[in-house]
């Protein structure tokens, strides 16, 4: 065998989804005993590129070789065998299982027909103490464990079929700092074994700490494959923002009134599961206030403790003067704080209705005289709604569940549109809807900044944030930890980039 | 896309419609001259009276993702309640009684199910057997006769002009059921509960208060159906209700509502209901043993909710 044979070394590899091309020749290579970050934003096309890896997806030309031997892979059964593992985000435990259990599911070593559970055990404790590990207790349920120690318990399952190469996919994002620190002690181990590691993660200091190759992907291409010891995050957020386009911040017709009084002051939030430590931040009128943080960093959290979804154990909300901390759903409705959910299809809109019912979901007793509802005032006012949010519809009683994601975001914007509450939170509100649809929520969002209201804007893509936002507070572990200000700061999605990932 | 939205409105309206005709054609055939007479209309009018209010109330618990299967104890209790009640009281106050005897067991219903956390399900299961155990104690099993003649004539076996009281009440029920329903902010809520409940909790809607009104209105008109059973039968025991929970049940579905919540109308729940008195009356003229009619309904009834279910399984 030569010395420089690689563990998995992929060529020019092509994939298209109809007229999409999202890899445009991606070529890389992994060395036994290394472990190579993978990074890219959104679209960018990781997944896409790892599921052909793992057989889940065919390439549509190039080549894919282990050990130095080109390899076909039809499915993810053929990817096992070729001694690739890889772990996903979402863990696949049972919780009902035992971590024995879990390990063997589907593979159980038989003694006729029943299961050998004694060479389970067996099997199990011998892995356990191969891999050094002596605190998890194999008869233990797996639902019991912390999240840390099943990510563990995953990695071994996967590491029982003796890959070559293991592809782990964001491990990190909901883990403690301590967890972390563990799962990367176990990483390292495995590196020592020869083993090839795919660590894909969204963290450039955890990419910093534990890898020896960092591979960007940008827009279907390799815009970086270095060695982590000559990079700085700077140079890596520039590989991923590619090259930078000029600041095209959508022009607001009215700017925030930094001298009135806030519309929004909280004050050291903090809530019972230690997501939100502290968090401290005030919204004033026809302000758009941004929040960047990565995935677990308590931005969910914080939107939930102020609408009244979750409880906050410590600190003030206060609207206007007045104490609103810890009120319920219903009564911030009503009093001027709504919310657009992160999850569009479970919790944005019931798609078996029709727009008219999504739209005025959370304002029917507007409509009432009497106790009645005006259905005529109602349709007029839903259609109104379409024309002034240029919802792609056939009508105000078609089902939602038939329009576009775009569109579909539409509608749930019209809900707080109809209600102008004074302070308006979205989580993530860009997420999977096409360019056109997310122009038209950069205009909505203003438009409802330029009536007065105030608008806390929670997002995962930076450059959305750069392009609405007054100031964008950076959040890690509950907190903020850092502001950028338009006008007296850059306000771009690579600042934005360097800030969250440095702070 | 507007075609197919188009083809399914119409199709899930339709399959109400497709059900009553075939049952009522199919027995016209099957018992010529004695079906379809204007005495045997009236007579299942009377009959289905009983099934029809109790029904508008499981629209209500259906539509929000619930079920309550512990409609016939709350029917039998208040059959009992009113009777024993019309021997002191005038027939406005038993009846008054008899209606918050429904109030109270469909709100305990309700808060076992939103503050305790236990599914609709298993909350009825357990007080249906409660509610009938209760029943069966309050007068040890003994009938209890009612001799009030108003009551029984504006609530049972009177007529209007020609029209049967008990059908008219029904009507009254369906069309009250029916505004609020489609016209109140309470009725756009219950719809949004059972379309999507962590939608309406994030759209500021208080989901258990909905989800607690909805089984409580569903105790109030299983215990209206009681009030008409014992005004019919000129007395009360506490065998009323006790088979009726599949014949709501099936009539709700069969009348378009979504088993899994979100979308229906009171009006089909009357339809539906009419199906399955259809079903009572005819199996009976036939002349099969109750033996026979047992089998016969409960294969029918299967065939027309798999008919009702198929049609929303295939979008």
């Amino acid at each position: 065998m030569l010395k420089d044979e690689y563990a998995l070394e992929l060529k020019d590899i092509y994939k298209s989804f109809y007229q999409n091309q999202v890899l445009k020749g991606v070529s890389l290579n992994v060395e036994k005993g290394m472990i190579m970050g993978l990074l890219g934003g959104n679209g960018a096309g990781k997944s896409t590129l790892m599921k052909i890896v793992n057989g889940i997806y065919a390439k549509d030309s190039g080549a894919i070789f282990i050990g130095g031997k080109e390899i076909e892979l039809h499915n993810a059964q053929d990817a096992k065998r070729q001694g690739i593992a890889m772990v996903y985000q979402e863990l696949s435990l049972v919780p009902t299982l035992t971590v024995v259990q879990n390990l063997f599911l589907n593979a159980e070593p038989c003694n006729g027909l029943s299961i050998d559970e004694k060479m389970c055990l067996k099997q199990a404790k011998e892995a356990f103490e191969d891999f050094g590990i002596n605190d998890i207790d194999p008869n233990a349920v797996a639902g019991d464990l912390p999240i840390g120690k099943k990510q563990l318990i995953e990695i071994i399952k996967a590491m029982l079929k003796n890959p070559q190469v293991l592809i782990l996919d964001e491990p990190t994002a909901s883990l403690t700092q301590y967890e972390i620190g563990l799962l990367f002690e176990f990483i390292r181990k495995l590196k020592e074994r020869g083993i090839a590691i795919i660590l894909i993660s969204h963290h450039m200091k955890e990419i910093v700490e534990i890898c020896d190759r960092a591979v960007i992907l940008f827009n279907g291409t390799v815009a970086l494959n270095a060695e982590v010891k000559s990079l700085t995050i700077p140079d890596m957020v520039e590989a991923m923002v590619g090259r930078e386009v000029q600041e095209d911040y959508v022009k607001r017709e009215k700017k925030a009134d930094y001298n009135a009084e806030p519309l929004l002051c909280v004050k050291d939030l903090e809530n019972s599961d230690g997501k939100l430590n502290g968090a401290c931040f005030t919204i004033y009128p026809g302000e758009v206030v941004g929040i960047a943080g990565l995935m677990g960093s308590g931005r969910t959290e914080l939107i939930k403790c102020i609408y009244g979804l979750m409880k906050p154990k410590k600190g003030s909300v206060t609207l206007r003067g007045k104490k609103i901390t810890g009120q319920k759903p219903w009564v911030s409705v009503d009093t001027g704080v709504f919310m657009i959910p992160e999850d569009r299809r479970k919790s944005g809109i019931i798609d078996i209705h029709s727009v008219k019912m999504n739209l005025f979901l959370s304002a029917w007793k507007h409509f009432t005289k009497g106790g009645w509802i005006q259905d005529k005032k109602a349709d007029e006012e839903a259609k109104k709604l379409i024309e002034k949010l240029d919802i792609k519809t056939t009508g105000i009683g078609q089902e939602v569940k038939n329009l576009s994601g775009g569109n579909q975001q539409k509608v749930v914007f019209g809900k707080s549109v109809f209600l102008h509450p004074d302070i308006l939170m979205l989580d993530d509100p860009t997420v999977g809807v096409d360019v056109e649809a997310k122009d038209g929520i950069c205009r909505i969002i203003s438009a409802i900044a330029d009536t007065g209201s105030g608008v806390l804007l929670v997002s995962s893509e930076f450059d959305h944030l750069a392009r609405v936002c007054d100031r964008v507070l950076i959040m890690k572990q509950g907190r903020m930890v850092g502001e950028l200000k338009r006008g007296k700061d850059k306000l771009s999605e690579s600042s934005l980039l360097v800030a969250v990932q440095g702070a | 896309m507007q075609r197919q939205s188009f083809k399914d409105i119409n199709l899930s309206k339709f399959i109400v419609y497709i059900s009553f005709f075939i049952v009522l054609i199919g027995f016209s055939i099957l018992l010529p001259g004695k079906f379809l007479t204007v005495n045997n209309i009236l007579n299942i009018l009377r009959q289905t009276a009983m099934i029809s209010v109790a029904a508008v109330g499981m629209t209500f618990a259906i539509t929000a993702g619930q079920i309550d299967l512990s409609t016939g104890g709350v029917t039998a209790i208040t059959a009992l309640v009113t009777a024993l009640m019309l021997q002191r009281f005038p027939t406005v106050i038993a009846v008054l009684i008899g209606v918050g005897v429904g109030f109270i067991c469909g709100a305990l219903n309700g808060i076992l199910l939103t503050k305790c956390r236990i599914p609709a399900f298993i909350v009825t299961l357990g007080t249906s057997s409660v509610y009938v155990g209760f029943a069966r104690s309050l007068t040890n099993l003994e009938a209890v006769t009612i001799t009030n003649e108003t009551f029984n004539h504006y609530f049972g076996s009177g007529n209007i002009g020609f029209i049967p009281t008990l059908f008219l009440w029904t009507v009254v029920i369906t069309v009250i059921g029916q505004y609020v329903y489609k016209k109140t902010p309470f009725g756009r809520a219950v719809l949004a509960v059972g379309g999507s409940e962590s939608a309406a909790r994030y759209s500021g809607i208080n989901t258990d208060k909905i989800k607690f009104w909805a089984m409580t209105i569903c105790g109030i008109t299983a215990a209206f159906s009681g009030i008409l059973y014992s005004a019919r039968m000129h007395g009360a025991r506490y065998t009323y209700g006790e088979n009726d929970s599949m014949n709501i049940i099936a009539a709700v579905v069969i009348g378009g509502t979504s088993f899994s919540g979100g979308k229906g109308t009171v009006f089909g729940t009357l339809l539906g209901s009419l199906v399955i008195g259809m079903l009572n009356n005819g199996l009976l003229l036939l002349g099969l043993s109750v033996n026979a009619q047992m089998i016969a309904r409960g294969i029918v009834i299967v065939l027309a909710v798999s008919l009702s279910l198929r049609e929303k399984l295939s979008n």
